[in-house]
């Protein structure tokens, strides 16, 4: 009887730290009507404004991503602060989203950061890095989004290093020299006085 | 007596500035290379440097359940890329940033994953990890090998392009096209500063994620 209550509780305990491993997931009907609202953007003015086709593809490369599989509860949190973003958007009325204030970008932060949080089935934090002016979502430690929010981001990155200024100005400046200690010299600026 | 104290810091101020600017690039550089074992902070190696590749042979198939595939983290280093005639043999990373960039090549996350009938946008450093793209032609074949999947892509066209050229990728088409890029030219001093070396490819075998 013994064995058995320990086969048993072994097993349990077994059971209890297997971690389950996530598989990707389809887009799920909740998850798609965030598209949906992602991709139809806001009005301003007589123009629309809305997220790239780029960033269309991280948001559904997201939904796929391991463990995240949203309910109607978090889709219903996340359609809600999209409405209120697209509230301060408006009221902004830029059509440029980097020319929007500090004020509105900080309360567009805050609206996200509030989202994410409240979703359920997952633990998520959204958090944007001053220093390199990237926005996160994370899981954890784990990033699973990642994307930079600055004027000069680009989708094709700087893949090289390029020093031909430096050479030029390196060349320069040794021609000076050169020149300088010519022109010393020539005039007997170098000889020590007694 | 001014002349004397001042002169001298003057002169020694304009060199720090010329200095720097002269070295910059290389000070850039090596910061990059130090802070990979410099850090203010413990550095997560689990997560800057992850890997779910495991490398292992595959059973051809034309299909693949989505079940068996994982969407990676960013900074992940989730598949290996090569072109054997040209001996380039790289890890391949999901997500472009870049310390990613400093690893290996880098794809960008807002393409996918190979098998998804979608296109890849996968970018590398000349100097470095795609420094052997330059020798490539017309009849190489890529390879992405993945956990769920050995993916061939056939050279359709290499061409050089300014880096905003607005037909350098086309991530909403609903076409597995491969793009790899780099700088160009592949040399550290040049006068085009802008340039990207491109190398477009279509998929010939790998199985669908169905």
């Amino acid at each position: 009887m013994k064995k058995i209550i320990l086969f048993l509780t072994s097993a349990l305990v077994l059971a209890m730290t297997m971690l389950p491993v996530f598989a990707a997931t389809t887009v799920n009907t909740y998850e798609q009507s965030i598209l949906d609202k992602l991709a139809a953007g806001v009005v301003v003015g007589t123009k629309t404004v809305a997220l790239s086709t780029e960033e269309l593809n991280i948001a559904k490369n997201f939904f796929m991503m391991d463990g995240v599989d949203f309910t109607q509860a978090d889709a219903t949190a996340i359609l809600d602060a999209i409405d209120d973003i697209a509230v301060v958007i408006k009221a902004a009325g830029v059509t440029d989203l980097t020319k929007l204030t500090l004020d509105d970008k900080n309360e567009i932060l805050a609206l996200a950061q509030a989202a994410t949080a409240s979703v359920a089935s997952i633990s998520l934090t959204f958090e944007y890095d001053v220093a390199t002016k990237t926005v996160s979502i994370l899981s954890g430690q784990s990033v699973m989004v990642q994307s930079d929010v600055s004027t000069a981001s680009t989708v094709v990155k700087n893949t090289g290093m390029n020093a031909t200024v430096s050479f030029w100005m390196f060349s320069i400046l040794g021609l000076t020299m050169v020149a300088a200690v010519a022109f010393a010299k020539k005039n007997n600026l170098l000889v020590a006085k007694a | 007596m001014a002349a004397i104290l001042f002169v001298p810091l003057l002169f020694s101020l304009v060199s720090c500035v010329l200095l720097y600017v002269l070295l910059k690039p290389t000070i850039d550089l090596s910061l990059s290379v130090a802070s990979m074992v410099i850090a203010e902070n413990a550095p997560d190696f689990d997560a800057d440097l992850d890997s779910i590749f495991q490398g292992k042979d595959l059973i051809d198939r034309s299909t693949v359940p989505l079940s068996e595939v994982v969407i990676p983290y960013v900074g992940v280093h989730y598949a290996n890329l090569s072109i054997q005639r040209i001996d380039l043999d790289v890890r391949l990373y999901w997500g472009d940033s870049e310390k990613i960039l400093r690893y290996g090549a880098g794809q960008y996350i807002g393409s996918f994953l190979p098998g998804f009938q979608k296109p890849l946008l996968i970018g590398g450093h000349n100097l470095s990890v795609f420094k052997q793209l330059q020798y490539i032609t017309l009849d190489d074949e890529i390879v992405i090998h993945t956990n769920y999947g050995e993916y061939v892509y056939a050279v359709d066209e290499i061409v050089v392009k300014k880096a905003d050229d607005p037909t350098f990728y086309q991530l909403n088409q609903e076409v597995e096209q491969l793009i790899l890029y780099t700088c160009y030219p592949f040399r550290i001093l040049s006068s085009r500063r802008y340039d990207r070396f491109v190398v477009y490819g279509h998929r010939i075998s790998g199985p669908d994620v169905k």
